[in-house]
């Protein structure tokens, strides 16, 4: 592993601090998962100086707020969220969607936090090559091999996917994230907080956060009467690996007819990739067999599939189908 | 706290055991605004208090296990994607390797250590050894740490929750089921509603075979008392004059051998990785980041001097091998050359005080490189332009023996290719590539040298200790007996590993001589991948010509075969390896071609790899007879019924005495319920469509080798290449019997499985008496080392002879005694009619000991007489909304020959369906778009290895075509089906769906491609 240093601050505001110290060769600091692994293959965009923020009261928990939402703390597990009797009564697709995400004592460690704002796992990056993330100035995923981890949606710089499933199951919630910044605090969508390949502090990543900020909760509005939601993730083994394709849908239901939408795919798009056009479409629709079909007909009109990743646009359609089916019932 | 920690950790000493607990709550020091970059703490280990001072990067697998000696956690990946590391952390399961030390800090941790010990099993462990939950054992401490986790937490588990809690572990060798019957009957029993668990067997269907052939199928044997054998008529006595019969311990379910097993759930197995001292120095490699090049120069002068480096070693200053041929011993490749074939060849070897340190050394040196032009794949290396590889050779490789008049390495015909397509009324055509394969064994390969004055203790992987203990000995210039060679337990080898572990051991003698110290290589699991051997990539053509009831009657076959920069091995070999594919639908063809051509690529080294040219030859046969069955619209079981080899009297080609092949199809198929196939692919109506999928396999495993007393032993023995396999037998005063063999266990159980026929032959019931020692040269006698998958036969043939050995003069000396001839042998005592006397007091008479040495080895006309043959049965689920599918069942058919033990070989089995899935679905991780580039980044989410999540039913069919040649009718079945999966797997996502993929591996991009493209051409 590469040489660290570690801090254990007990305060935000000493985090912070710390952080805006050393720049952009500081990181958080909480499972790990994500973090050990580019430190274990050496990679140069990964960090020096650890800034531990586990010690620090006031990030690791569950609540509900007054308006019959939920508060989760970043630093809060994703063990935790599972087994959240709050969480599971008021969004179980957020459940087991994070019950999907890598595996069980991996789930003990990594954090909400950490997931939502994980580095990308292009095997290229992951792999030491000298990418825009780690301090080169190509995309070998937008030439090599993309049939995983790249982007069928376009990109800029970085073609590399978003791999995270909590933003995906998040947002059909309409979450958001509040951060800890050293001008106040700050609120931002899950939707602003990882727009993808974002160069912020001079560093490519997919998510908004400068180098000095720290996310410190999400917040998760009361669920809506009649709204019903399914997560989907594909994947070549039942454990452990990213979404080839995932889609988080939830319907907003009047008996059978959609009222309101949230349709967002994972896994093919440098970001969560809200699809708003079949949410238009699908808004006063009654909800039938048939309307999957009528549904992918007007999704991802926007692919822009690389030399191996076409099927993951298939994929993801077919996932819409799958979750539209799966929620008439 | 009363007093600082710090002073507390320095009265107990780093890396100490303090006995006494204070009371005082032990925590990490309040954090300052100033960092750490290294700690002294204590862990609460086991329930004891462990100091250990470390680096902030360090893991918590590192403090336990290389700080602390605890080694029996055992890291696989490194990348927090297998769990064989697993521990608890206050109860929660973590991975030790992916949790840095300083997270555990004043934490309860609770290692497999603290779970039992050999005089106090735990449950999981006493129950997991005998439902055999463990093959290999290298994932077996981290599952049983995760169980009692969840045992704790929950006592009243089901299934589902088993899988759940289970399911970040992979178990290599798939005892995934047994490990769930293991979790469930511990909570049982723990529970207090199980009182006892017996070995019991499930999913197993035994055919027993006719013990006389009729020529309508083709299992069984003639009704003679005799087998004639070969062109010389050799006269042997059937089933070597111990018969079938009456058996007490053979083909009764049994776990293996307490010794070989119980550890492996202890966390004592001795894999090479386990091997610690308190002053054990690490190595890490620098590798070539080049397909191809040329060292020009190596500078170590940053390195040389950096914290914890003792020794680096580069071509400069690498001690050269010396290269003499020696008996039974192999030529080592030089491991650090300066012409580096293969991205991720070494380049220096650092030894230092940890892994961290060295890796940073590595990442310290400077290389300058000649680049070399390189052709990595089949298209490269055949294109015109493609660079000599062969350094004037040119890139295919060519034998003395190979066709003059045609520019291929190997060619084979009968009849007359032009006048079999005259004859055929349709023809086609079929090209088929199999990308590549790997098996990766879990443990890491590697190795532990030490030195004690002059003479060596190499603790090594692979698959024998003497060919390589001589190698070593010959490459280091030292006298062979001054090497003492330890090999008990391997996590897997596969083939694969062992050029990967034994390659550089000259190297780690070597540093660990010059430091002083005992020296520990781990090879990273990418770094790893440029010295496993690997199933090559292939591509093959057809030509296919047939009748109009779809009889075949002509088929040209080509192959192309990558074999890395070998000049030499199975796939760039002779004739008998290239025609190993050919015998199963090619009998009853009259006209057919094949052509063999082996090139030169920079690409990983082929070589058997968990079977020996099986999948990437089968891929093709396999799907094509489908196709040509499909072609015509026969029935698949149907169609290879029509082609395939059978028992035909006469038949010069293929004289085998046992080949069910009608048997393995028609008994898999109903088992199976093949008969609600859906005749036509894809025709399923619905989302999700099911398929079922047939292949089939022969392998030479079956083939039977010679023991010591027959005819043919002694000339194919004294010939100088000869695989000599030596066995002691020793019967003690305490009536036991110890086999002493040289060979490690990689997690076949072919000991535990030997144990029971010479219980069997010395007359015993039960094979409690039976002991093992094995895997170290102090111990056991010079024996070669296993290949093929034939150890029951080879090392058998040495057993075998050292117990008929032991049977006949135990009875002369009982008869001697006992004063007749007329006696019987049961449970260790010889009686007659008028009195007994047991084994023991036949031992105590003579000293103590009685000692029979046998010896068995391979070649002669067996080479040619015996095959094995299989099939696989499978049904698949594919969803055509996105390409997913599912594995859902398998049939698993073999040709066994009599099954010594039906539990063991079912656990075995499990793990050959498996792995060979793998190698189906998960291309090496070998970049399409850098050819000569790894496509490695993290672990197992690089190579894709089955999890407990992804696995199908299965029931083992098991044919017992008895073997007139040998002991019982025992042959060897290891690899006998495992070339059949990946064409299954295809086969039924074909029948299910209707796409057929021609280029492995089986991919979910490809079936959702193939879908959208059917879907188009239908519009």
């Amino acid at each position: 592993m590469k040489k660290v240093s570690i801090y254990r601050p007990s305060t935000v505001d000493e985090a912070m601090q710390i952080l805006t110290q050393h720049g952009a060769k500081a990181s958080v600091y909480a499972g790990g998962t994500d973090l050990l692994i580019r430190l274990k293959n050496r990679l140069e965009q990964a960090p020096s100086f650890l800034v531990d923020i586990k010690k620090i009261d006031h990030l690791r928990y569950i609540k509900e707020d007054a308006h019959g939402g939920v508060e989760i703390g970043t630093a809060t597990k994703l063990a935790e969220m599972i087994d959240s009797p709050i969480l599971q009564k008021k969004y179980p697709m957020l459940v087991e969607a994070i019950g999907k995400i890598s595996s069980p004592e991996l789930r003990n460690a990594s954090t909400l936090g950490g997931d939502l704002l994980q580095e990308v796992w292009c095997q290229y990056l992951r792999g030491g090559y000298k990418c825009w993330r780690n301090g080169g100035y190509m995309c070998y995923g937008a030439i090599g091999d993309n049939s995983y981890y790249h982007s069928a949606m376009g990109g800029r710089l970085c073609y590399a996917v978003y791999p995270g499933d909590a933003a995906t199951a998040l947002i059909p919630f309409d979450a958001r994230a509040k951060l800890a910044t050293p001008q106040g605090p700050k609120e931002l969508s899950l939707e602003q907080l990882v727009p993808g390949d974002m160069l912020v502090d001079g560093k490519i990543q997919s998510h908004v956060v400068r180098h000095n900020e720290i996310l410190t909760s999400v917040v998760i509005p009361a669920p809506k009467p009649g709204v019903r939601a399914s997560f989907e993730k594909l994947r070549p083994r039942g454990v452990w690996d990213f979404a080839m394709a995932s889609l988080a849908l939830s319907l907003e239901l009047r008996d059978k007819t959609i009222l309101d939408s949230r349709v967002v795919f994972g896994g093919i798009s440098g970001k969560p990739y809200r699809e708003t056009a079949v949410e238009d479409f699908l808004k006063g629709k009654t909800l039938n067999a048939e309307l999957g079909e009528q549904a992918i007909a007007v999704a991802l009109a926007g692919a822009a599939p690389l030399k191996y990743n076409a099927t993951k646009i298939d994929m993801a359609k077919g996932l819409l189908a799958s979750g539209l089916a799966r929620l008439n019932v | 706290m009363s007093f600082s920690r710090r002073n507390f950790l320095k009265a107990a000493g780093a890396g100490a055991v303090i006995t006494a607990v204070t009371g005082e709550h032990l925590v990490a020091a309040p954090s300052a605004s100033k960092p750490f970059t290294t700690e002294q703490a204590t862990f609460i280990v086991n329930g004891k208090i462990m100091a250990s001072e470390y680096e902030a990067r360090t893991t918590l697998w590192e403090v336990i296990s290389m700080k602390m000696g605890l080694t029996g956690t055992n890291r696989s990946c490194n990348r927090a994607s297998c769990g064989a590391c697993s521990v608890l952390v206050d109860g929660i399961p973590l991975y030790s390797c992916h949790t840095l030390a300083t997270e555990a800090v004043g934490k309860k941790i609770l290692t497999i250590e603290g779970i039992g010990s050999e005089k106090n099993l735990h449950p999981l462990q006493s129950i997991g050894h005998m439902r055999v939950a463990a093959d290999c054992g290298f994932c077996t401490a981290g599952w049983v740490v995760t169980a009692k986790g969840l045992l704790d937490k929950n006592p009243r588990p089901n299934e589902d929750d088993v899988k759940a809690a289970l399911a970040g572990h992979i178990c290599r060798c798939s005892a995934y089921p047994h490990i769930i019957r293991t979790v469930m009957d511990t909570a049982a029993f723990m529970r207090g509603e199980k009182t006892k668990i017996e070995p019991e067997l499930e999913n197993v269907v035994h055919i027993k075979m006719p013990m006389v052939r009729d020529y309508s199928t083709s299992g069984g044997h003639d009704a003679s008392d005799e087998v004639t054998e070969g062109a010389s008529k050799t006269v042997t006595k059937k089933w070597q004059g111990y018969p079938p019969q009456n058996l007490k311990v053979l083909g009764q379910p049994l776990p293996p051998l307490p010794e070989v097993s119980i550890p492996r759930f202890l966390g004592k197995a001795q894999y090479a990785s386990r091997v610690w001292f308190p002053d054990l120095l690490y190595v890490k490699f620098l590798t070539s980041p080049h397909p191809h090049c040329y060292v020009k120069d190596v500078d170590t002068s940053a390195a040389d001097h950096m914290p914890g480096v003792k020794h680096i070693l580069t071509f400069k200053n690498s001690p050269k091998l010396q290269r003499t041929n020696v008996a039974r011993g192999r030529i080592l490749p030089e491991p650090l050359p300066r012409e580096l074939n293969l991205q991720g060849e070494a380049v220096a070897i650092v030894a230092a005080e940890t892994e961290d340190l060295a890796q940073d050394a590595c990442d310290a040196i400077k290389v300058d490189y000649d680049v070399l032009p390189f052709a990595s794949t089949l298209k490269d290396t055949m294109a015109p332009n493609a660079p000599d590889l062969g350094h004037g050779k040119g890139n295919l490789i060519r034998h003395p023996f190979s066709p003059k008049d045609q520019q291929v390495t190997w060619a084979d015909q009968r009849g007359d290719i032009a006048q079999g397509f005259k004859e055929a009324d349709v023809i086609k055509e079929f090209t088929y590539r199999f990308t590549g394969g790997v098996s990766v064994p879990m443990q890491p390969s590697g190795s532990v040298a030490k030195w004690d004055g002059d003479k060596l203790t190499m603790y090594g992987m692979g698959q024998g200790i003497y060919p390589v203990r001589a190698s070593l000995a010959t490459a280091l210039g030292m006298d062979v007996s001054k090497v003492h060679f330890i090999n008990k337990w391997n996590g897997s080898t596969f083939g694969a590993a062992r050029m990967a572990a034994e390659r550089f051991y000259p190297m780690i003698a070597h540093l660990a001589k010059v430091t002083g110290r005992p020296v520990k290589v781990m090879l990273p699991k990418d770094q790893e991948l440029a010295q496993l051997q690997i199933k090559p990539e292939t591509i093959t053509r057809f030509r296919v010509g047939a009748k109009k009831d779809g009889r075949i009657v002509a088929i040209d076959h080509q192959i192309d075969v990558s074999i890395g920069d070998l000049d030499f091995g199975v796939h760039a070999d002779g004739p008998g390896n290239a025609a190993n594919q050919l015998e199963l639908y090619t009998a009853q063809v009259p006209h057919w071609k094949s052509t063999w051509c082996a090139y030169r690529t920079n690409a990983p080294r082929p070589g058997p790899s968990r079977s020996h040219i099986q999948q990437e030859t089968k891929w093709s046969w396999e799907n094509m007879i489908d196709e040509m069955a499909d072609a015509f619209a026969i029935d698949p079981v149907e169609y290879r019924m029509m082609h395939m080899t059978r028992l035909t009297p006469g038949d010069a080609r293929h004289r085998y005495e046992t080949m069910p092949t009608v048997e393995v199809l028609s008994e898999g198929s109903k088992a199976f319920g093949w008969e609600k196939r859906n005749a036509i692919a894809g025709s399923i109506p619905g989302r999700f469509k099911r398929g079922f999928g047939l292949g089939m396999s022969q392998h030479h495993g079956g083939i039977m080798g010679y023991h010591e007393g027959e005819a043919a032993y002694a000339a194919l023995a004294a010939k100088p290449d000869a695989n000599i396999f030596t066995a002691d037998l020793d019967l003690t005063a305490d009536g036991n019997v110890t086999m002493k063999i040289a060979l490690p266990d990689s997690g076949s159980n072919a000991a535990s499985a030997l144990a029971a026929v010479m219980a069997e032959m010395l007359g015993f019931t039960t094979r409690d008496r039976i002991k093992l020692v094995w895997g170290d040269s102090d111990l056991a006698p010079l024996s070669d080392e296993w290949f093929g998958g034939r150890t029951i036969t080879l090392q058998g043939a040495a057993l075998c002879s050292a117990a008929d050995k032991m049977r006949k003069d135990l009875l002369q000396r009982a008869a001697t005694i006992l004063k007749t001839g007329k006696l019987t042998i049961k449970d260790g005592v010889i009686s007659s009619a008028h009195g007994s006397v047991t084994f023991a007091a036949l031992a105590q008479l003579s000293n103590g000991l009685i000692r029979h040495t046998g010896s068995g080895t391979t070649g002669g006309e067996r080479t040619a007489l015996n095959k094995g043959v299989g099939a696989c049965f499978v049904e698949v689920e594919v969803d055509t909304w996105t390409g997913d599918w599912k594995f859902l069942r398998a049939v698993y058919t073999h040709d066994t020959g009599l099954v010594i033990n039906p539990l063991v070989s079912e656990a075995d089995m499990v793990g050959s369906l498996m792995e060979s899935t793998q190698v189906a679905t998960d291309p090496i991780p070998w970049d399409r778009e850098f050819p000569g580039s790894r496509h490695y980044s993290v672990g197992y989410l690089s190579y894709r290895l089955p999890t407990i999540m992804d696995l199908p039913k299965s029931t083992q069919v098991y044919i017992d075509s008895l073997e007139p040649r040998w002991f019982y009718g025992i042959k060897s079945f290891s690899e006998t089906t495992i070339g059949a999966v990946p064409g299954a797997i295809s086969n039924a996502i074909y029948n299910a769906c209707g796409v057929r993929i021609r280029e492995h591996p089986i991919t979910r991009e490809k079936i959702m491609a193939g879908l959208t493209a059917n879907k188009a051409s239908k519009a």
